[in-house]
């Protein structure tokens, strides 16, 4: 009796684990690499680099693949100083090997306000940017 | 003797001060911020067709599979300055062509070029088989279309002015069978100068 309620018991488990499906990924978790560094803090020294003399911070990064294959990207920054910050950041794309996948990207011009935290939205150039780092100076 | 030289010293002088006060000419890096005057520059150019081509590619028309067909039509400039809007045009219509997901149309002034290379194609001196045909010209299915406008404020102080521009750049994009308005969207700059 007790033999056949065990094995019940291990058949009802085994149902509800194969059953059971694993939560969608949040944003923050899908961007590239973020599977192989397993946290936003790793994940943003690998993909931001400041230059010198930089009062702005990237706090977090959030990615989402749109059904034309772009990606986007949400980029949060906060200025944590008491002063004015004019800052420029450069985003280059990669493709999956590894090469560059637009030729020239523009720096963009960022003002951020004391304590003041923006989110800035940005698109892939193409379907084959899988990948992007961004420098701030 | 000495005439000679104070009149070598004379020219020393004068070749040390040509060379100190020649103006140096350097490279530098296209893409930097460029902050020389108030008036429209090219980071402004950069700023408002990448936020415009961001916009684009967020939008409906680029996750339609078959590629649609944009032509451009001249943007009209309100501003009290002189600016050539086809670069703000051409730099959106070269992102966009990169993207692949976007394809373009032959646009009025572009048409008497396409014609002319046609019509030549038809000269006795081609290879018929090799000449493209009359009536193949691909119509396109939307029409962008837009305004820059600026703002200008000044106040004159004690010594000098402090200037305020605005400026505002407006796209839409048309459906150009039906009429309706498919996407529309605004970058805005502010410059301040004094």
């Amino acid at each position: 009796m007790k033999l056949k309620s065990y094995v019940v018991f291990l058949l009802f488990a085994s149902l509800v684990s194969s059953c059971s499906t694993k939560r969608p990924l949040m944003p923050y978790e899908m961007c590239p690499g973020y599977s192989e560094l397993g946290s936003q803090k790793k994940l943003i020294k690998s993909k931001v680099k400041y230059l010198k003399g930089v009062n702005v911070d990237i706090v977090q990064l959030r990615c989402l693949i749109a059904d034309n294959g772009l990606m986007s990207v949400d980029i949060d920054f906060e200025n944590n100083y008491r002063k004015k910050q004019q800052t420029e950041f450069l985003v280059s794309w990669y493709e999956t090997n590894g090469m560059a996948s637009e030729n020239d990207p523009n720096w963009r011009m960022l003002i951020l306000y004391p304590d003041e935290k923006r989110t800035i939205k940005l698109i892939s150039p193409n379907k084959l940017a899988k990948d992007f780092t961004i420098q701030i100076k | 003797m000495n005439l000679l030289m104070s009149k070598l010293l004379i020219g020393m002088i004068s070749i040390l001060t040509f060379v100190a006060c020649a103006p140096k000419v350097l490279y530098d890096d296209p893409k930097k911020v460029e902050t020389l005057t108030i008036s429209f520059s090219s980071t402004d150019l950069q700023i408002i067709s990448q936020a415009m081509v961001d916009s684009i590619l967020k939008s409906v028309i680029a996750n339609d599979e078959n590629k649609p067909i944009i032509v451009i039509e001249e943007l009209k400039n309100k501003t009290s300055e002189y600016i050539d809007t086809s670069v703000i045009t051409d730099s959106i219509r070269a992102k966009l062509s990169q993207s692949g997901l976007i394809q373009f149309g032959v646009n009025i002034d572009e048409l008497e070029g396409q014609i002319s290379e046609i019509d030549r194609q038809q000269d006795e001196y081609y290879d018929e088989n090799l000449s493209v045909e009359k009536g193949k010209l691909a119509g396109a299915d939307y029409r962008l279309s837009g305004s820059l406008i600026s703002i200008d404020k000044f106040k004159k102080k004690l010594l000098k002015t402090k200037k305020d521009k605005f400026y505002k750049l407006s796209l839409q994009l048309w459906n150009i069978k039906t009429g309706v308005l498919v996407w529309a969207d605004e970058k805005d700059i502010r410059k301040t100068e004094g």
